[in-house]
């Protein structure tokens, strides 16, 4: 029985190291699921690029734009995501409604749609919030160069 | 004698009662519910009419996932999922259903499958699903249906491929992930 305390507690430091182990990661995957994800829906078949949004400069920036928006009166609740093959607006996951901004919302042509019920819909003046986003995509490099260069081709989201 | 009966019965009950294969029906609202099936369900989950929620990849469960946006490099993948490329004939044996697959080289790929109405259906990628093309036609053949986009076009047609569908909706039976 001594022997067996003995062992227990020589192997006691290497028991609490896996839990501490165990506990860091799921944090971190925690904390990764609650981060600002932004998807820029492009593709039909392959994985849509998407990035991180952390630099609370940018979301200061993005609140202040959001805070100037006008809410739409629409009886139409249908997504305002186009279906079409191509590009149909970005998509933004705020799980937890990081600087006051919405928790999902979809970003197209103008307008923002707040995925709560009932919708809510916003007028996104001069597509400000949809080229923010967009550049900020070309600048984390999320975007395929051939794919820049067919946007630019259409002189659509360059500042 | 009964065992084996019993066992028999219960097979072909298990068959009849999965669906499968059966040619879907046009049943876009289905994949249009948001925010679970619509934005996690691509164009190869629909035109193989299987619901995952993983924005299924060609070759993704097989372990051989497609390594360039090529017609080749696409349709390998899909086989080793167990799609099976079409007869010549486009005529698919076993009830399968119809398949056919598009891409823009070296950018992406599309799917389109046949429904009961012998009409064409699509969902590009998080979209809604839609038995429309680009100029808001009807699609009764996948190769000369309007497949350009904003910044996308699938001009190069890959095939058409056979896939053990279901005429329940999101039930396909092919083994994709």
């Amino acid at each position: 029985m001594k022997r067996y305390n003995n062992l227990l507690a020589e192997k006691a430091w290497l028991i609490l190291l896996v839990i501490f182990f165990l506990l860091t990661a799921s944090a971190l995957i925690v904390s990764a699921n609650n981060n600002i994800k932004v998807t820029i829906l492009l593709f039909s078949g392959r994985p849509d690029p998407t990035f991180t949004l952390c630099d609370e400069a940018f979301l200061v920036k993005m609140k202040e734009q959001f805070d100037k928006m006008v809410t739409l009166q629409r009886e139409d609740e249908s997504s305002i995501i186009p279906t079409k093959l191509g590009y149909k607006g970005i998509m933004v996951s705020n799980p937890l409604s990081r600087q006051g901004l919405p928790k999902r919302m979809n970003i197209y042509n103008g307008l923002i749609e707040l995925n709560r019920k009932p919708k809510v819909f916003l007028k996104d003046a001069d597509n400000k919030i949809e080229r923010l986003l967009m550049q900020e995509a070309i600048n984390k490099e999320v975007l395929d160069p051939k794919i820049i260069e067919r946007m630019n081709a259409k002189q659509k989201f360059r500042e | 004698m009964r065992l084996p009966c019993l066992v028999l019965l219960g097979s072909v009950g298990l068959l009849i009662g999965s669906g499968c294969c059966k040619t879907p029906n046009y049943s876009p609202e289905y994949w249009n519910e948001e925010p679970a099936v619509q934005s996690n369900n691509n164009c190869y989950n629909y035109g193989n009419n299987k619901r995952t929620d993983t924005y299924a990849q060609p070759g993704r469960r097989s372990g051989a996932e497609y390594g360039a946006l090529t017609c080749i490099s696409v349709r390998t993948a899909a086989v080793a999922d167990g799609i099976e490329v079409a007869p010549s004939s486009n005529y698919c044996p076993h009830d399968k259903d119809l398949l056919a697959l598009v891409v823009d080289e070296d950018f992406d790929y599309h799917w389109y499958r046949r429904d009961t109405n012998g009409m064409w259906s699509h969902k590009p990628g998080r979209g809604m699903a839609t038995n429309l093309d680009e100029v808001g036609a009807t699609i009764s053949n996948p190769e000369t249906a309007e497949r350009c986009g904003d910044y996308l076009c699938y001009s190069h047609f890959c095939g058409y491929f056979c896939s053990c569908s279901s005429d329940k909706e999101g039930r396909g039976c092919e083994k994709i992930q």
